[in-house]
């Protein structure tokens, strides 16, 4: 019982962080209507430039957001512009397929870009708060991954009232519900999908400071928290905000619990087992209702 | 009667097409300042299409849309508001998942708007009081009438100089009808100007000072409302109709 509540206590910690990645592909695609394959390789880039900011110029990690928050704004904001809006304005389809596939194109191209440069050996960055851990009721508790836990809630909290108490966060909302009208209340949408694809890519940089102190940086890193992110953003509802952060948790629980008794690989397996045991129940995701 | 001479939109020879079916050819008219025109014709006779060509969601393939004075050929959808110019759409089109409130704030999304938001916002409740207690309530979740309330609400809140109905009688009762067409002719008193789209031809005269009649994409009537209420044409082929539809 207590290597239960261990493991669930952990599985939490580490699903806030899943639940952080959910979140910026939740907001692409409320908005815009596209799964940004890009997701991923997006906080591998943020974990990058987290990495390089400790390793030459000793910004510690937790720090880190204040620099690559801003840039993987603009970065996320000049592929929309250049890549993504181009596309969508000769796309009509209100799900554009070819808009997806670029997202994907993107992924791979920035993924090979980091192979080529960074090569394909693990990096680790061990700061101060690595290995700390204190107990509580008996349970170990890591203190990077509480930070992890500590980020998604103070994130989500800003980003629930930057959505529902600015002008920018309506618009954005506004955007994703109806694009014309949008347009008809003065809305500049493309200026708009700029924003929500900026807004997701800085989230990266968020997660990525959280998990560099504790996990591994490569090319590749992304794509394993992506996928997580899509099973997520799909239980929970596409589109819900409060359901990519409660899904975001459930994944990490279950992730945690059921390699207590089974190999890493087999937990995979069990959790999109319950993916599509989920989706059996609920087609919509967990709070998939509303969509906004 | 007030009609000044003074054009505040003038629509010329213009043509929409949608990959190469033509729904509107040729049309030219014009709305004057302080003016209600009505744009009436069939199911598909392009009155929509006209209307969101004047608003920029759909590109004309030739013609011209000058606002006053100005064209608008090369500005984008999203700069028309400012201009003064509101679009409601045909079946409201609220934001769905919003509240009240929030789709009224969006109607004064631009900075100029945002300025006058309080004042804005009293004067919509003023002229909807129903809908000050239905701030919170969600769009969706709102009636057919409360919804056009809300849409053209939502289109005064950036105080524009002319107010663009698409369809705004459709589906409403009777009474409901009655009570939009009084809020027209009220707008209209205070300084509007207003060019909207009907099929009930009747209610749409007795709303309006000129009408003109679409047909498959071209104009085939225009006048006073006066002159075409007594037109006898009119009377046959559409009035008859209308009886009947309803
Ligand atoms: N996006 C589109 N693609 C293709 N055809 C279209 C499109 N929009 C409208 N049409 C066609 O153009 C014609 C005119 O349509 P429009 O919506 O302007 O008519 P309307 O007079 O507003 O009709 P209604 O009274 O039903 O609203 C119709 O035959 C319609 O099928
Ligand atoms: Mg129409």
């Amino acid at each position: 019982m207590r290597g239960l509540a261990q493991a669930v206590t952990s599985g939490l910690l580490i699903g806030a962080v899943y639940g952080l990645i959910a979140l910026g592909l939740n907001i692409v695609f409320g908005t815009m209507r596209v799964v940004n394959f890009a997701q991923g390789t997006l906080l591998m880039a943020g974990m990058f430039m987290t990495y390089w900011l400790w390793e030459l110029g000793g910004v510690h990690p937790y720090i880190s957001p204040l620099v690559t928050a801003p840039l993987l704004f603009g970065l996320g904001f000049a592929v929309q512009h250049l890549f993504v809006s181009p596309l969508l304005a000769r796309e009509r389809a209100r799900e554009p397929m070819s808009v997806l596939l670029l997202t994907l194109g993107l992924a791979l191209v920035l993924e090979n870009v980091a192979l080529l440069f960074f090569s394909a050996d693990f990096k680790t960055v061990t700061t101060d708060v690595s290995m700390q851990t204190f107990k509580i009721a008996g349970l170990i508790v890591s203190v990077p991954r509480l930070v992890g836990l500590g980020a998604m809630v103070a994130t989500s909290l800003v980003l629930y009232l930057f959505f529902m108490h600015t002008d920018l966060g309506r618009a954005v909302r506004a955007t994703g519900q109806d694009r014309e009208v949008a347009r008809l209340m003065g809305i500049n949408d493309f200026r708009i999908y700029g924003v929500a694809y900026g807004l997701s890519a800085a989230m990266m940089g968020i997660a990525a400071a959280v998990l560099v102190p504790f996990f591994y940086i490569h090319p590749g890193v992304g794509t394993s928290f992506l996928l997580k992110a899509f099973v997520i953003v799909v239980l929970g509802g596409l589109g819900s905000m409060p359901g990519a952060a409660l899904g975001g948790l459930l994944v990490g629980v279950i992730e945690g619990a059921v390699a207590l008794w089974v190999q890493a690989a087999v937990a995979q397996i069990v959790l999109f087992a319950v993916f599509v045991a989920i989706l059996f129940v609920r087609p919509a995701g967990l709070l998939g209702v509303e969509r906004r | 009667m007030f009609t000044s001479e003074r054009r505040l939109l003038a629509v010329e020879n213009l043509a929409v097409d949608y990959g190469g079916y033509v729904a509107l050819s040729g049309v030219s008219l014009e709305v004057r300042t302080g003016e209600i025109v009505c744009l009436m014709g069939a199911n598909g006779s392009g009155k929509s299409s006209l209307l969101n060509a004047v608003s920029g969601l759909v590109r004309p393939a030739a013609g011209t849309v000058v606002f006053e004075g100005r064209s608008l050929t090369d500005v984008p959808t999203y700069r028309r508001l400012g201009l003064g110019l509101a679009h409601v759409l045909e079946r409201r089109r609220l934001f769905p998942y919003m509240t009240v409130l929030e789709n009224l704030l969006l109607g004064s999304y631009l900075p100029a708007a945002r300025a006058r938001r309080g004042e804005a916002l009293e004067q919509v409740f003023r002229t909807f009081p129903e809908l000050r207690a239905r701030r919170q309530q969600l769009a969706h979740t709102l009636s057919g009438g409360e919804q056009q309330m809300v849409a053209i609400a939502r289109a005064l809140m950036s105080t524009p100089r002319f107010l663009m109905l698409d369809e705004p009688f459709l589906g409403l009762s009777p009474r409901l009808v009655a009570e939009v067409a009084e809020t027209i002719l009220r707008l209209n008193a205070d300084g509007m100007t207003v060019l909207f789209t009907e099929q009930a031809i009747h209610q749409s005269l007795i709303t309006s000072h000129r009408g003109y009649i679409l047909e498959s994409g071209r104009l085939v009537l225009s006048g006073t409302s006066a002159e075409l209420l007594g037109n006898e044409m009119l009377q046959r082929v559409y009035m008859g109709l209308d009886l009947e539809a309803s």
